[in-house]
């Protein structure tokens, strides 16, 4: 009666391949990139001038922290979600313990696809980097305001790759 | 009782089976790889909301206005003299606002004092542009001296007519009125 022992040499081969692809796929996501972004209070520009375009906002609370896995250089890109926003949103990394910052990425340009933000990450030991994120709102007068038009709500998602 | 027994052809069917199981599982198990080599991501969210803001503001003030006998002429008893030496600028992210003009003395002095918004610039006009009402009479109730506001920020030159009668002689000592510009809704 043939059984799963019984099977030809081949059919052994693709169990241990299967084996081997689980197992690696269990420790890869184990050693992947880790991001503890807490969310940021909300953006409120509260100030202006008869003469001057309002106070731009920036917010520095949250802190991406991410380690790849060995073998590769691996990039972060960031993306939002809101298609049409009505007020300026960019985010910016200056100090990031490992890769190189992209600069100022806008996330009010209407653009959804995801753009670099971190390149050139490759891994050190079991070491965590961290950046800070750098978030700045602003906006025209032109661009009305909250009371009127509502509130800009991203969703900004960060997705570590490899290039 | 007698176990079941296979046929030949039952046990190739189940080493077909067999084939096509570990397969799809090696299939599977690659992709699972692949997208743990491939991308992990993390999203919050970032709300951003803008403050109804409202500003304006005059430069140059005070204003002094001095009619002489370079104002006057033979034969008229009305003698007049213009200033356009201060700038209002305004500046608001709300929708359709207007500029009103009132004197906040507590009586008029015995002349005319008149104004009109000229020299109107915006910038980022949204909603506008900002129009400038007819020349207004100062007095004690507001009346309109920019109309059509919307979402910009710009400038506009007050040009300040005063206008007096010789018939009504020296005023003195010299007056002083106070004026007070608001933005308001429409």
């Amino acid at each position: 009666m043939p059984t799963l022992f019984s099977i030809n040499y081949k059919v052994r081969i693709l169990c241990g391949v299967a084996f081997v692809l689980i197992f690696s796929h269990f420790y890869l996501v184990g050693q992947s990139m880790t991001m503890n972004i807490t969310t940021p209070q909300t953006l409120t520009i509260t100030t202006g001038s008869s003469i001057a375009q309002p106070s731009s906002v920036p917010n520095t609370t949250c802190i991406l922290t991410y380690r790849p896995p060995a073998g590769y250089t691996y990039r972060i890109t960031v993306q939002t979600n809101l298609a049409t926003p009505k007020y300026t949103l960019t985010v910016t990394t200056t100090n990031p313990t490992r890769g190189t910052s992209a600069g100022t990425v806008s996330l009010s340009d209407g653009s959804t696809a995801a753009k670099n933000f971190i390149t050139g990450i490759t891994r050190q030991g079991t070491t965590r980097f961290t950046a800070t994120l750098t978030y700045v709102a602003s906006a025209k007068y032109s661009q009305g305001n909250t009371a009127e038009l509502g509130n800009d709500s991203h969703t900004v998602t960060y997705t570590f790759l490899s290039p | 009782m007698k176990p079941p027994t296979l046929s030949a052809e039952d046990g190739h069917t189940m080493k077909r089976r067999h084939k096509i199981f570990l397969i799809l599982l090696v299939l599977i198990s690659l992709g699972s790889w692949c997208f743990a080599q491939g991308r992990v991501t993390r999203s919050h969210t970032v709300n951003v909301s803008v403050n109804t803001l409202t500003y304006l503001s005059i430069t140059g003030s005070p204003v002094t206005i001095t009619i002489d006998a370079a104002n006057a002429t033979a034969g008229e008893d009305a003698m007049t003299n213009t200033n356009s030496s201060t700038t209002l600028n305004w500046a608001t992210n709300s929708s359709l606002r207007k500029v009103t003009v009132i004197v906040t003395d507590a009586a008029l002095p015995p002349y005319q004092l008149s104004v009109l918004a000229i020299n109107i610039a915006t910038l980022d006009q949204i909603n506008g542009p900002a129009i400038a009402a007819p020349q207004v009479t100062l007095s004690l109730t507001a009346a309109d001296f920019l109309t059509n506001i919307g979402r910009s920020m710009g400038s506009c030159t007050p040009q300040y007519t005063l206008t007096a009668l010789a018939s009504a002689g020296i005023v003195s000592p010299n007056p002083t009125e106070h004026l007070t510009f608001t933005i308001q809704a429409q």
